[in-house]
């Protein structure tokens, strides 16, 4: 017995923070990191929201007067950059930030310092492109600022330089993060979670960061390339000196489809992880849910001139990519199938998480529906740039993303808090974002298909269009009322729900073997894994109690977590790992009063502040592996 | 009390900060390719290239400054070998040989530069404007290579073979390889292929 | 295991998938070239460049196929030591794959065949 007190009380001392105030800025725990990303990106997901509401309110009747033309197009263009640059990606991220480490049974990412700063460099992204709004130049091209619109002749003003410097600060974020989670998954995992042993959705987080390693540097071309034509008068996208506007959106869209599946995929992992824990049995078919999510993956990076069918490019060309753009529904489609059969031959258990799920299906199939149709060229060219491309995106991304979210969030907010959320509130939460979502969207394929075109700030009457407006318009307003019950819930239920125990779900992974919330070193004894579904294989977690008996496998000789091989997961290192670093900020910081002196046009004093980027650098690099203050 | 079985002693497993530099190798690959392969779409838009009044570029400074990027990686595969074998001055003189040769690369490369400015300018064609962001690119990532090696060697004066040094000197010789290999397609892609 | 165990099994995951996209790259490229006003002295366009493509990319994800199936032979057979079940795995992973790849590659094949180059869409 004392033995294990003995660990225990090493293992806290070692793994405590500092004092509170110190530590809000230097902190490089994921679980602080992971939370900090879900409460940041559900405000972004509430500004959006925002906007998406004075839109509908806009266009709830014909020639309105409630925002303006200008106004307008930075509204719908801000929605969707908020949407998902800020909102979706990093709550996912949140998610895997949090729970991958967790799962795997390691005791945090394999660069917690890196960790730490894509999460800074996030915020401050946010900020950056947000404070266009200060000034009334919000970016307002649309959220994926095409050519030539974006050039400094038909947009002279600095909005398209907030959205392209905007999102190049943010890239970073993202990319350092991605190779955080893949040396995470591939390195950190417990001793015997092989391959095959991977839980779906560290599968589906893998899939969707060596997506993102491959397709955010197109992002990041088309970016320079345009603020290159801006600031310089470089001639990418002028016609007249030898340029292409269409080069811009095959460089667009080599990064936008790929990035779809970025939001789809680690949703998918949500959804994999919820169903077998509400149906009590483990997901049919794992091999190939885990192909599934990998071949998504893969194949989202051949069918980008989807989005150009209407650019009059070579049917060859097209062919290509129609041909991937129908068959990419054939892995979605067994994840479904997958779905239902778990379901169907466990034991389902109808809680809100579930519910969300369920919902996620409907809505997404719905979605997929009309995404087969469009890859059928001739239906694709009658419907492009109308409501029906808007009600088609917004069922796969609400359906496809948000709904996982909200399970997520729901399923998670035990292992978090240690408390539980209001099961009634929750499902009250659910009908009205179920109901309000298919009364905002649905509308929308039948004006489309009536001819109304995207991106237009009002309408005449007579058309045959008001009906449907005024539906979406009042669906949105349920829609809120649905997110705000979200928001109550969790806020009140952190601080007077019942307690809720390790594993309050009974569910299958590791994240549930520890205490709700866990510790801060996550475990005391690194687990070892023998199957799929290591929380109910309860010989191999009453063997971790043994282990803590002897003191085995504690690693508490300093901050020390295990590194193992790649494919079979056996023991490879012991790693020490940082603790507080104040460098993720001051680095994160550095760089963005770079990226603020270029949208100025102070490229003397970027360079100057280049200095504290490589200074910080240097501070970062020097900093000890690991300190631990106490004497 | 025990922490750890004495399972694992494999002095040769790489570091993560290894599979971190393989992955930022895949990531600004990717960076590089998708510059050249914008490079031969416009190419493939425009019936005239270089455009009329632009010289097809140079090749034999941008030759020599590309063999100075291999020979940089020759003296750093050289110096990642040489230091398990505990030859710590063998690798320190690779990474310094690696390091003069970057900086050499760096030069010849700048030299090339401005003899192109004054013939003509990103603000003239597409050409010009592909031209000079795929070599201020590649530019910009010998850069940082540069100061990538200068920390290796830093790290290496430091006197004794530690895990953590071997680490670095292996990150940077990945991340040099990966410059050659760069440098190697932009000299096929924007000086070789024109002459064509 | 061998080093041609290893390789069979690495190319029955990823073969026919590479194969796949590098006919989508290539593909796509001769097209461009073939249409574009700059790029047309070099690059004819006969159509039988797509349809030599489409062979290769087929022959080598149907090898993909092949060295999978043998995968997944072996390791039935018990010939693999595989005490985590990993290598059973990636043998049906591999052999899953590499089927669902040939599909796409054969639509692309079909369409790329069928249609006349350089015309509109």
């Amino acid at each position: 017995m004392s033995v294990a007190v003995d660990v225990l009380r090493k293992l806290e001392e070692t793994w405590e923070p500092p004092a509170p105030a110190r530590h809000f800025f230097t902190t490089v725990d994921h679980k602080v990191i992971g939370k900090r990303y879900l409460v940041t990106s559900f405000v972004f997901f509430v500004l959006a929201g925002l906007e998406a509401v004075a839109m509908r309110t806009q266009l709830i009747e014909p020639e309105n007067s409630f925002v303006g033309p200008s106004t307008y197009n930075q509204l719908f263009t801000m929605h969707g950059v908020t949407m998902i640059f800020l909102f979706v990606t990093p709550m996912l991220s949140g998610f895997g930030n949090y729970v991958v480490p967790l799962m795997i049974g390691a005791r945090d990412m394999a660069f917690p310092r890196l960790n730490a700063f894509s999460y800074w460099v996030y915020v401050l992204s946010g900020i950056y492109i947000y404070s266009s709004f200060l000034f009334a130049i919000a970016p307002n091209c649309g959220w994926f600022c095409y050519a030539p619109l974006s050039e400094k002749l038909a947009t002279p003003d600095r909005n398209v330089d907030f959205y392209s410097l905007g999102l190049m600060f943010l890239t970073i974020s993202t990319t350092v993060g991605a190779v955080n989670f893949i040396v995470t998954i591939f390195k950190l995992r417990a001793p015997g979670m092989s391959l095959n042993r991977l839980p779906l959705f560290c599968w589906a987080q893998l899939a969707t960061q060596l997506s993102a390693i491959f397709a955010l540097p197109a992002l990041t071309v088309a970016n320079l390339f345009q603020e290159l034509d801006r600031k310089f008068d470089f001639r990418f996208f002028q016609p007249a000196h030898g340029g292409d506007t269409v080069l811009y959106q095959h460089l667009f869209w080599i990064f936008g489809h790929p990035d779809v599946y970025i939001i789809f995929l680690p949703a998918v992992g949500i959804v994999s992880t919820v169903i077998p824990t509400f149906s009590q049995r483990p997901i049919v078919g794992y091999t190939w849910m885990a192909l599934a999510t990998m071949a998504t993956a893969f194949v989202g990076f051949g069918v980008w001139v989807h989005h150009m069918f209407a650019t009059g490019l070579p049917q060859i060309t097209m062919a290509f990519f129609s041909a991937a753009s129908l068959l990419i529904t054939i892995p979605s489609g067994v994840q479904i199938f997958g779905w239902c059969a778990t379901a169907v031959t466990g034991r389902p258990i109808l809680r809100t998480p579930m519910l969300f799920v369920l919902g996620f299906v409907v809505v997404f199939v719905i979605g997929g529906v009309t995404g087969v149709m469009f890859a059928a060229i001739p239906f694709d060219q009658q419907v492009t740039d109308s409501y029906f491309v808007v009600a088609h995106f917004h069922y796969v991304l609400f359906g496809g993303a948000v709904m996982p979210i909200f399970a997520g969030l729901y399923y998670w907010f035990p292992k978090l808090t240690g408390r539980m959320y209001n099961e009634l509130l929750g499902q009250i939460s659910f009908w009205l974002i179920f109901v309000g979502l298919n009364m905002t969207f649905f509308p929308m394929h039948i004006a489309g298909l009536l001819g109304m075109p995207r991106r237009v700030y009002t309408y005449l009457p007579g058309l045959g269009w008001d009906v449907y407006n005024l539906l979406s318009s009042i669906g949105a307003y349920v829609l809120a009322a649905g997110v705000a019950v979200v928001a109550v819930n969790l806020i009140v239920s952190r601080r007077s729900g019942v307690a809720a125990g390790d594993n309050p779900f009974n569910a299958n992974t590791l994240e549930w073997t520890t205490s709700s919330p866990p510790p801060h070193y996550n475990f005391a004894v690194l687990p070892t894994v023998r199957s799929a579904n290591p929380a109910w294989d309860r010989l191999d977690r009453a063997e971790d109690g043994a282990r803590l008996e002897r003191g085995e496998l504690v690693l508490v000789d300093g901050h020390q977590a295990l590194a193992t091989t790649v494919n079979e997961a056996e023991g490879d290192r012991v790693l020490e790992m940082p603790s507080e670093s104040p460098w993720p900020l001051a680095l994160a910081f550095a760089i963005g009063l770079v990226f603020t002196a270029v949208l100025v046009d102070h490229y003397a004093t970027a360079a100057i502040l280049g200095l504290l980027v490589l200074a910080s650098l240097v501070g970062w690099h020097v900093q000890k592996p690991w300190h631990h203050e106490r004497a | 009390m025990t922490t750890v079985e004495p399972i694992w002693t494999r002095a040769e497993t790489r570091a993560l900060g290894w599979w971190a530099m393989l992955l930022v190798v895949a990531t600004e690959g990717t960076l590089f390719a998708t510059l050249l392969a914008s490079y031969l779409y416009l190419r493939f838009k425009n019936v005239v290239w270089p455009p009329a009044g632009v010289d097809k570029p140079q090749v034999l400074l941008p030759c020599v400054a590309t063999a100075f990027l291999l020979a940089a990686a020759g003296a750093m595969f050289l110096a990642a070998r040489a230091l398990p074998r505990a030859r710590v001055s063998a690798a320190r003189a690779g990474v310094a040989a690696a390091l003069v040769c970057g900086v050499a690369f760096a030069m010849f490369q700048f030299l090339v530069v401005h003899a192109d400015w004054g013939e003509f300018r990103p603000s003239g064609s597409a050409y010009g404007s592909i031209y000079y962001t795929v070599v201020a690119v590649l530019w910009a990532h010998a850069a940082a290579g540069v100061l990538l090696l200068g920390f290796c060697l830093g790290q290496l004066s430091r006197g004794s073979f530690r895990p953590v040094r071997r680490a670095a000197l292996e990150v940077g010789a990945l991340y040099t390889y990966f410059v050659a290999v760069a440098a190697l397609a932009v000299l096929l892609t924007v000086y070789l292929s024109p002459q064509l | 295991m061998t080093a041609r165990r290893s390789f069979l099994l690495w190319f029955g995951v990823f073969g026919a998938p590479l194969a796949w996209f590098l006919h989508l790259l290539l593909g796509w490229t001769f097209e461009e070239a073939a249409c574009s006003d700059g790029s047309r002295r070099w690059w004819s366009g006969e159509h039988w460049w797509q349809v030599g493509l489409t062979a290769a990319a087929l022959a080598v994800g149907l090898l993909g196929a092949l060295a999978a199936l043998s995968s997944l032979r072996a390791s039935r057979r018990g010939e693999l030591s595989d005490p985590r079940g990993r290598l059973f795995f990636l043998a049906v992973f591999g052999l899953s794959a590499s089927l669902f790849f040939l599909a796409l590659t054969a639509l692309a094949g079909t369409y790329v065949i069928i249609l006349d180059p350089c015309t509109a869409g």
